[in-house]
């Protein structure tokens, strides 16, 4: 696969590959895209409905909106590395 | 005496007769645990599990799963306790909740005594990848073999009989695959029969959760006291199913298994191929009647691309809330941007980021409609085609692995994907699917898969039982080494 | 003007529920920071949306009073992107099946009615507030998952009077139907303009440009002159229109450039797998829309057929849902509509406002302050005694008859008594009566105010000028 798609598709996902990497998901793409041959093989694919979930039946629940009790702040912020004075810290972010 | 290589009926019975306690049982495991060395270990709940134990007094006498020690996958939610999925990316990260079926098996006393190594994230099926390496099969002369994945340490450890039964999941095959390699009773019940609240998601309407035992009886009475409704989790089924363990005695007789005759005809190991149809013979005997069927051999093929095309794609999706910055293992950055790049970077290894990387390619606009799309539309086709069968068959048995359990170091066999990877269908249609082991190959166990329709769960129980009567291998285990 | 202006609006409202669209927590506004935040909002690996009734209500509400089809089932998709205020990497919103769709609004303005068509309206969550300073950013996460409407007009506005009356509407609606408090200023509504220029005649359309973070209606008017203003510049002088995102400052009075927009971001949506399809019943849905508080404009037909209102008094009084409420309940208490509302606009909003209350703050039932205006309608009390009643009982609720009686205010409809104070007021001013009988009738008003200033203003002014027309022809 081109090398400048390689690092557009890691980017988006704020991933970077070395470019042994990049080689070799290279070689794993063109499994992939062999693999996804396949479908192509399959009379009328196209034309076929997507399936969304494996079954489907009725269902009407929603949730009453009623508050339920959360966790303190210095609990709820304890698995991050960034947090301080009861904020998740960032440098700052520019839009 | 030793409390371990019990099944749940077993060791309850000893509870009851009152020759040991949830204690001394879970001090036993615990001392196994430690001495284990296929590396099945990510964080361990040794205290809580000893404090709970003690505080187990009086034997609840219709209550089974009471002091039953078990093991939990580390893509399962524990509350307190460090859940990493095996990635690195995790490392450190505590739960601050307990996921629906550690809850309910909690309530039941079930014991939980440590989490699992597995493949990173669900990702895989050798159980090589996760962030502790390899994990070891317990069967194999020397120490040499896989046990699967992306359950490797709870196959690894219910087959080393430390406990009667784990928690594990299966998003393409990763119980049912670990469970054949590993001699096993590996259930995946139909989608949304058991909740998945606090399970980490790969991808979600191929995720289910499940148990790896040594029994069916085991795996059956698991799946009743766990199954059911949960307002947590938007996906689980309305319907009431019925219990399992109460029709597990029916007999064969009158039932219709269909294997898949293109399948079948791939497979070339001589004892498995000799095993099974005796298997076949022996349930004929018993008034099944097992027919070798067709099936488009368009769709078999297609059932890999499909699964990795929707799995990759939704995995990006799925870990995408993995960025160190308010929780996981966060790496320094000067900005934002570099804190998540940094963060991921170093956290994920080179194999996620590759399914990540196919995954994105799969949904991007330009693209998606060759890949998701496509997948999505194949989805539709093979869950179609295998809804066919189910409506002239009860279940489809195939062998659930070409082999046994492969040597660490080999290369995997060309032409090898149709048979080795045909078990995603029961992902893709939401199927009750079972593997059980039906033979040794040289001391190798060899598994044998039953699945059925949606919503079939009692019967596809109720197979496997029967099919456990007929083999005699019931409660196949290593023990220590 | 050579250039026909097209704008389409897309309107986000937070609606009023006590917890957020998926999750549990409290969405009380301005709590500490992370105070309301469940494991759900921070989007820890396990946990699992659970979509809020009460939400789905308020887009039922919504959508109905928008005159929208409505989708009897619910299904929700992942929009993909990174983001430091969106802990999950995706928001869940509603790509494919938006629950309303097709709707309209029919806009009542100076030249006339004008229909702007509405093409969604659709759930989603809002993201994690941000909080910049210098260096750092600090995120809190207590507004991430906080239930949104999003709603899309088609592009059938053309000016900024049009925009502005459009925003206006909706916040009406949100307010008057309880769905959300529709304050641009606290973020409950937000208002996003896209806008392009294109010769008059043309069929093409232009280049959009989209312009966010409007914080009040007024800056939407702002933004679209200064856009047409900018536009028309640059495409009188040749130049391009780039596709941009911009905002507007109020320092420099103008819409200045955030970044310029990809060619369509690529979301990369996808079905919502941990929400399975929701059915909403047919009689669920009606229910619901039953329920639903009276909009405006239903309201406003009433005033003005029913109850013979002005335009100018109607729209003065639906600016505030809660006044609008009061005189509602004060209706069933009085037919007196015009004396009604002309009190409640007049009197008590120049009581509010001098006091600094809100009209929550007062004691006076609707119930009493109909009382008083049927007293005054009736005659038994002069506008004048009424405000000396009215500003006894505002915070006391006392009833306005007994404390008339009880200020000896109740206004004299006595004949001989009035007739007895006409013929004194006349004999003191018999010159005045020469110049009525020339024809000078404004000496009428001061003779009649002579009645009303010896009588300390207790007599109906209405009678005792008929009682001294009488007397005056006798003479």
């Amino acid at each position: 696969m081109d090398k400048k798609i390689i690092k557009e598709l890691a980017s988006e996902l704020y991933l970077s590959l070395t470019p042994e990497e990049e080689k070799e998901f290279s070689e794993q793409f063109s499994y992939f895209k062999a693999q996804a041959a396949l479908l192509e093989r399959i009379p009328h694919i196209d034309d076929v409905e997507a399936t969304l979930f494996p079954h489907v039946e009725k269902r009407t629940y929603l949730r009453d909106d009623e508050v339920v009790e959360t966790l303190p702040v210095d609990e709820i912020l304890s698995n991050s590395k960034n947090a301080k004075d009861g904020f998740v810290i960032v440098p700052k972010v520019v839009k | 005496m030793s409390y371990l290589n019990l099944t749940i009926s077993e060791l309850h019975a000893l509870y009851v007769s009152g020759l040991t306690t949830p204690l001394n049982v879970v001090n036993e495991v615990i001392a196994a645990l430690e001495r284990d060395q296929n590396n099945i270990l990510e964080q361990t709940m040794y205290e809580e599990a000893r404090l709970f134990a003690a505080s187990l007094k009086e034997v609840e006498v219709d209550n089974l799963l009471w002091g039953i020690p078990f093991l939990v996958k580390d893509n399962i939610a524990t509350k307190g306790i460090e859940t990493t999925a095996s990635s690195n990316i995790l490392n450190g990260y505590v739960s601050l909740f307990d996921a629906e079926i550690i809850t309910k098996l909690k309530n039941q006393k079930a014991i939980p005594i440590a989490k699992t190594t597995m493949d990173e994230l669900g990702m895989g099926g050798c159980g090589m990848t996760g962030h502790k390496g390899v994990t070891l099969n317990p069967y194999g002369k020397d120490n040499n073999r896989i046990v699967g994945g992306s359950s490797s340490g709870s196959a690894s450890g219910v087959a080393s009989g430390y406990v009667p039964f784990a928690l594990a999941s299966d998003t393409g095959d990763s119980i049912r695959k670990p469970a054949s390699f590993a001699g096993l009773v590996g259930y995946k019940p139909t989608w949304g029969e058991l909740s998945r609240h606090g399970l980490f998601a790969f991808m979600p309407t191929l995720d289910h959760l499940g148990f790896l035992t040594r029994s069916v009886f085991d795996v059956s009475l698991l799946y009743d006291l766990t199954k059911g409704y949960d307002v947590k989790d938007f996906t689980t089924n309305i319907q009431k199913s019925k219990n399992s363990v109460e029709t597990l005695t029916t007999s064969l007789k009158g039932r219709k298994i269909a294997v898949i005759e293109p399948i079948f005809a791939k497979l070339t190991n001589e004892t498995l191929l000799k095993e099974f149809n005796n298997l076949v013979a022996k349930m004929e005997a018993k008034g099944a009647k097992v027919s070798f069927v067709k099936f488009d051999e368009l769709l078999l093929e297609a059932i890999l691309p499909t699964y990795l095309i929707l799995s990759c794609s939704e995995a990006t999706a799925s870990n995408a809330n993995l960025t160190g910055v308010n929780f996981g293992n966060a790496k320094d950055g000067e900005t934002y941007e570099d804190i998540v790049l940094n963060t991921r970077t170093e956290g994920f290894s080179k194999q996620i980021k590759y399914r990540f990387l196919l995954g994105n390619y799969s949904l991007r606009k330009d693209t998606r409609n060759n890949y998701y799309n496509r997948a999505q539309k194949a989805r539709t086709l093979i869950v179609k085609a295998f809804n066919e069968l189910f409506n002239e068959f009860d279940a489809v048995m195939l062998p659930a692995a070409p082999s046994h359990a492969p040597l660490i170091n080999k290369e995997p066999e060309p032409n090898s994907e149709v048979e080795n990877n045909y078990l995603a269908m029961a992902n893709l249609g939401g199927f009750p699917s079972l593997t059980i082991p039906f033979a040794l190959d040289k001391g190798l166990p060899l598994g044998v898969n039953l699945t059925g329709k949606a919503f079939n769960d009692a019967l596809i129980l109720n197979l496997g039982y029967q099919i456990e009567e007929i083999t005699g291998l019931y409660n196949l285990h290593v023990g220590q080494r | 003007m050579k250039y026909e202006v097209i704008i389409g609006l897309e309107i986000h409202v937070e609606t009023k529920t006590k917890t957020k669209m998926f999750s549990g927590a409290s969405s009380v506004f301005d709590s500490p920071a992370n105070t309301n935040v469940s494991v759900i909002d921070m989007a820890f690996p396990g946990t699992m949306p659970a979509v809020n009734k009460k939400a789905v209500e308020n887009a039922i509400i919504l959508a109905h009073a928008l005159n929208m089809e409505i989708d009897h089932e619910l299904h929700f998709d992942r929009k993909n992107y990174f983001y430091s205020d969106l802990p999950k990497g995706y928001q869940i919103t509603q790509d494919r099946r938006p629950i309303g769709s097709n709707g309209y609004l029919d806009l009542v303005l100076e030249k006339g009615t004008k229909r702007v068509n509405i093409e969604r309206l659709h759930m989603e969550e809002d993201t994690a507030k941000q909080i910049h300073l210098a260096e750092f950013t600090l995120i809190d996460y207590n507004r991430a998952g906080l239930p949104l409407v999003e709603i899309v007009t088609k592009p059938d506005i053309r000016t900024g009077e049009e925009a502005m009356a459009f925003v206006e509407a909706i916040r009406e609606i949100v307010t008057f139907t309880n769905v959300s408090d529709g304050k641009m200023e606290e973020g409950s509504l937000r208002c996003d303009v896209n806008i392009s220029l294109r010769p008059i005649g043309s069929d093409k359309f232009g280049t959009k440009v989209e312009v966010k973070n409007l914080n009040s209606i007024s800056n939407i008017g702002k933004v679209i002159d200064a856009e047409i203003k900018r536009q028309s510049a640059l495409l009188d002088a040749g130049k391009k229109v780039l596709s941009e995102t911009r905002r507007y400052d109020e320092s420099v009075k103008d819409t200045v450039l955030m970044r310029l927009k990809d060619d369509g971001v690529d979301y990369k949506y996808f079905p919502e797998g941990n929400i399975a399809p929701i059915t909403l019943e047919k009689d669920y849905v009606a229910k619901v829309i039953n329920m639903m508080p009276e909009l405006p404009n239903i309201k406003k037909k009433r005033y003005l057929n029913e109850y013979k209102l002005n335009n100018h008094e109607v729209n003065i009084i639906l600016q505030s849902k809660d006044l609008t409420l009061y005189f509602d309940e004060a209706t069933n208490y009085t037919a007196n509509y015009k004396t009604l509302i002309n009190w409640v606009i007049g009197e008590v909003s120049a009581y509010l406002n001098k006091e600094g209350k809100t009209i929550k703050d007062i004691k006076l039932a609707p119930q009493n302050l109909a009382k008083l205006v049927n007293l005054v309608n009736d005659g038994k009390l002069s506008n004048a005694q009424a405000r000396e009643v009215f500003n006894a009982i505002v915070m006391t609720n006392d009833d306005p008859e007994a404390k008339a009686k009880a200020l000896n205010l109740v206004q004299v409809s006595d004949t001989d008594f009035i007739l007895k104070v006409i013929n004194e007021v006349i004999d003191e001013n018999l010159n005045v009566i020469d110049d009525i009988k020339n024809g000078k009738d404004r000496a009428m008003g001061f003779l009649v105010g002579q009645v009303m200033k010896k009588t300390k203003g207790k007599v109906n002014p209405a009678l005792a000028s008929s009682l001294m027309k009488e007397e005056i022809n006798k003479r």
